[in-house]
């Protein structure tokens, strides 16, 4: 799994490489989980500028990317009520994605963060558990029953 | 189709939109500065009362008739044992000085003497502060008597002004006698319109009573005071719950209460034109007693308890010989002995020392008689009972009642003693901006501030560098913007940042902007809080990770270079020099926990696949540095922090376990928190950890403060409340305790108030 790897930036290059490597994913991750590519794009924007500032001082500046983006999102997010109207970047969405971001998006915020890091970026528990701050057992629980959410919402869309 | 793998697998057709750029080269929040910050609650708890006149008249009229103010009340009666340390006093220049017991070491306290006049020393019950009040030369109002109570470490330095406020300034009121609470978390204090109580921070003041002076209960619960009436007085600490212990007849005036030690029975003097007597009655107003008619002898200060409460030892002016003697009286009732009889000298201002076998106290030889007790005073030692006196002081210009004795306690060796749990109802009290979001790293509380590490702050060294944030708690707004080169990173779970030595410690990583990571490394930073001067200290190695300390000095983890993965390195406070530097066998350490037993290491570590331990502890000797154990802990992944609090060393897991520092263990599974872990942070702070677990907006209705006993284990959810909400919105990441206060920092670099004051017993 690509977020085994130790990953030691030495410095702005490094980050660079990083970005290159993992950003489109985070991008999309944060997507999923906001439902708002402008959300995304910040967290994604915002997590990285501080990488580069903290410079050495990151010693695993990977995680430390995910979890801070996550939380830019987060912090976003709960400033906006559920309800409020999608913004203008999901107009470009594709319909498929605009519809599993719908149902994501009726799921409460740390079990489709759990979801999206589990089955969308393939990141394991323990490290989930790291991004979000809460323990790999935690982490189970909002899987499970996120994961039981959501089929339910799929099925009911698909019928 | 319901694989919800497969689904998700439409935002692979995202189209990403590469700006690293802009990323490069624009500054960290530029996005996030758009963002509205959350609400902001702030609550005003500087509301000045408004006098009432007539009361505030009583008070003054009360005062200036005071032959002399109440003395403090001698240190803590709590189970912990203690020793006798130093004695401070209000000396010559008007500053507060301690001495040895056996007369070496006398000190000018540093800083005192930009005092006009600093007087009535208390210690804290831990021994380490000294409260006192006075007003300085540079003061507001052209070095007037604008008292204020403030706060020093035993050395004199870190001078903080606990009661100063704007307000205060312009109405020229004064702020005087602080008294400790027995668990050292409260101060009690007169002020022009009554005895207010407030953090010992200086955060939080509350008025509790219509009064000039009053008396802690030995348990700390309630305040003893002469009121309304002229009679005596108890009520909560929260200004709730008064209760009228005695009735005065009319003409007398009963003053002075003073609480046994037992906490069963409070002694008073009541005293009717030249006539005087000392009296006790149960803390519930029943059973007085005539302790002894005292006649025309005048007496002013509070009678003291013995240790045993079996005498009661006080001054008394004679009459007519006007001279000033220590007495004292059995407490169930008996002749009054004159301990100090001596014809051509006063003796005032006796205190017990804290282990109770000596009574300190002032004499004069210029025999002051009844002028206020003013700067002719030597402090002496004697015995109980009147002999074995020494002289402690020679010429020191003392006052004749401001002597006090520094508790030293005796460091308990078994389980962690807790204040018996009383009732919470833990509240927001403030919630305010301090940095950007995501800028803020570390929090701490020293020297009467909050102190929060940041980078990237207007004022700071520079946009990509650090800033020491100097919080005042009075104002619960940034007072003090400290520029540093480095800076922690959360990443170390908001460590990095520790109170010491008088001093603020900052650990980062240094490297001047656009040179190579290759010359990076750690510095710790150390700041004087008065006057916010730093000083760098480069300790080599890659980057600094965390900071902490014990008596044997300021112990610093850092990243290292080459085949040394970390290292601990061993500073001298005095000196700021490195006593030595240990490898450490960590992959990814995080956090480190120095106590009077040992030096804990977290590290992280994760293991292929998630499989495997994820966290091990490293156990250092406490003194030397060297390595005792090093062991992977079976706690999940995700879990194990390490802290530090009542009397031990603790890792937090799926549930709370005490290290045992010998093999690095943790004992058991330790204390489950019972489905709701804690989110963010876990302190040690009044009389528990303290916590916030999140059980879900659509869970069990919100989020819960909650507070876990160290010694049963057992857990306390408080009711949810709205200003909690906060807690959440925040995202607090780590957080701070001083006294009854909790200060919260948050991802969003916004810092939160909790006001966990117990309720009223």
């Amino acid at each position: 799994v690509e977020h085994d790897a130790l990953v030691s930036a030495k410095d702005v290059g490094e980050l660079e490489g990083l970005y290159r490597s993992h950003a489109p994913k985070l991008w999309r991750a944060l997507v999923a989980y906001s439902g708002d590519p402008e959300i995304a794009s910040d967290a994604v924007a915002e997590a990285f500028a501080q990488a580069i500032r903290r410079g050495g001082a990151l010693r695993e500046p990977e995680r430390w990317i995910w979890k801070v983006a996550f939380l830019v999102a987060a912090g976003t997010l709960k400033d906006r009520p559920r309800e409020l109207e999608l913004s203008e970047g999901t107009y470009e969405m594709p319909e498929d994605a605009l519809l599993m971001a719908g149902l994501l998006r009726r799921l409460p915020t740390k079990q489709r963060a759990a979801v999206v890091l589990h089955y969308y970026a393939d990141i394991p528990n323990p490290q989930i558990a790291q991004i979000l701050g809460i323990s790999a057992a935690t982490v189970r629980v909002h899987l499970s029953q996120g994961r039981r959410r959501l089929k339910q919402l799929l099925e009911a869309t698909d019928d | 189709m319901t694989d919800i793998r497969e689904r998700l697998r439409a935002f692979d057709h995202l189209q990403f939109e590469d700006r690293w750029a802009q990323i490069e080269r624009q500054p960290a929040n530029s996005s996030a500065a758009r963002q509205s910050p959350s609400p902001i609650r702030r609550v005003l708890t500087a509301a000045v009362a408004l006098a009432v006149a007539i009361a505030s008249l009583l008070y003054l009229s009360e005062a200036f008739h005071r032959t002399k103010t109440t003395r403090g009340h001698s240190p803590s009666p709590q189970a912990t044992v203690v020793s006798n340390g130093l004695i401070a006093f209000s000396g010559r220049n008007g500053v507060i000085w301690t001495v040895e017991p056996d007369g070496r070491h006398l000190t000018e306290l540093s800083g005192a003497p930009t005092f006009v006049q600093a007087i009535g020393p208390v210690f804290s019950p831990d021994g380490t502060q000294i409260a006192f009040y006075g007003y300085p030369k540079t003061g507001p109002v052209g070095g007037g008597a604008n008292y204020d109570v403030y706060m020093m470490n035993v050395d004199g330095s870190g001078i903080v002004n606990l009661t100063t406020s704007p307000s205060d300034i312009s109405s020229r009121s004064s702020q005087t006698t602080p008294q400790w609470s027995p668990d050292g978390t409260n101060l009690l204090y007169s002020g022009d319109d009554g005895l207010y109580v407030m953090n010992a921070d200086g955060s939080q003041a509350t008025k509790v009573a219509d009064a000039y002076s009053g008396v802690w209960s030995p348990d700390g619960s309630r305040i003893a005071y002469t009121g309304k009436g002229r009679s005596i007085y108890t009520v909560g600490v929260d200004g709730t719950n008064v209760t009228q212990l005695t009735q005065a007849p009319t003409g007398t005036w009963d003053q002075t209460p003073s609480w046994s030690r037992d906490g069963s029975r409070i002694a008073f003097f009541r005293s009717v034109d030249q006539s005087n007597a000392l009296y006790s009655v149960n803390a519930d107003g029943t059973e007085l007693l005539l302790i002894s008619k005292l006649g025309e002898m005048q007496t002013g200060y509070t009678a003291l308890w013995s240790p045993d409460d079996k005498t009661v030892v006080f001054d008394g002016l004679e009459k007519p010989s006007n001279q000033w003697d220590l007495f004292s009286v059995p407490s169930d009732g008996g002749d009054v002995t004159n301990l100090t009889s001596t014809p051509n000298a006063d003796e005032s201002g006796a205190v017990w020392s804290p282990d109770g076998t000596q009574l300190a106290f002032a004499r004069s030889t210029v025999v002051a008689s009844n002028v206020d007790n003013t700067g002719s005073f030597d402090v002496y030692t004697m015995k109980p009972d009147g002999s074995d006196v020494h002289r402690v002081t020679t010429d020191a210009g003392a006052r004749g009642y401001d002597t006090a004795w520094q508790p030293v306690p005796v460091e308990a060796t078994d389980a962690p003693t807790v204040v018996a749990p009383a009732s919470f109802h833990p509240t927001i009290a403030a919630h305010f901006n301090v940095g950007p979001r995501g800028q803020t790293e570390a929090i701490t509380t020293g020297a009467g501030s909050v102190w929060v590490a940041a980078y990237g702050v207007q004022g700071g060294a520079g946009v990509d560098q650090g800033a020491l944030l100097r919080i005042d708690p009075a104002t619960d707004a940034v007072a003090q913007t400290i520029p540093v080169r480095a800076f922690p990173s959360f990443e170390t779970g908001g460590g990095g940042l520790v109170f010491a030595d008088g001093s603020v410690w900052v650990i980062g990583t240094d490297r001047a902007p656009g040179s190579p990571v290759s010359q990076a490394h750690a510095l710790l930073q150390r700041v004087d809080p008065a006057t916010g001067q730093v000083q760098a200290i480069p300790l080599g190695g890659h980057g600094g990770i965390d900071v902490s300390a014990n008596s044997s000095g300021i112990w610093a983890l850092i990243s290292g270079t080459g085949t040394i993965h970390a290292e601990l390195v061993h500073l001298d406070p005095a000196t700021n020099l490195v006593l030595s530097r240990t490898p450490i066998p960590a992959a990814q350490p995080r956090r480190l926990v120095a106590s009077s037993d040992a030096i804990v290491v977290e590290d992280h570590e994760w293991p292929p696949n998630g499989v495997g331990p994820c966290v091990s502890l490293e156990v250092f000797d406490a003194s030397t540095g060297v390595l005792r154990s090093s062991r992977p802990l079976t706690t999940p992944c995700g879990y194990g922090t390490v802290i530090g609090g009542f009397g031990a060393t603790w890792v937090s897991g799926e549930g709370l376990s005490k290290i045992d520092l010998t093999t690095g263990e943790p004992e058991g599974v330790g204390f489950p928190y019972g489905g709701h872990a804690p989110r963010g942070f876990i302190v040690p702070a009044n009389s528990g950890f303290w916590y916030a677990a999140y059980p879900g907006r659509n869970g069990n209705g919100g989020d819960l403060p909650s507070r876990l006993d160290p010694v049963t284990g057992d857990i306390t959810n408080y009711s949810p409340t709205t200003g909690f909400l906060s807690l959440r919105d925040s995202q607090a990441i780590t957080a701070a305790a001083s006294g009854n206060t909790l200060w919260l920092l948050g991802f969003d670099g916004t810092v939160t108030r909790i006001d966990l004051r117990p309720s009223s017993v």
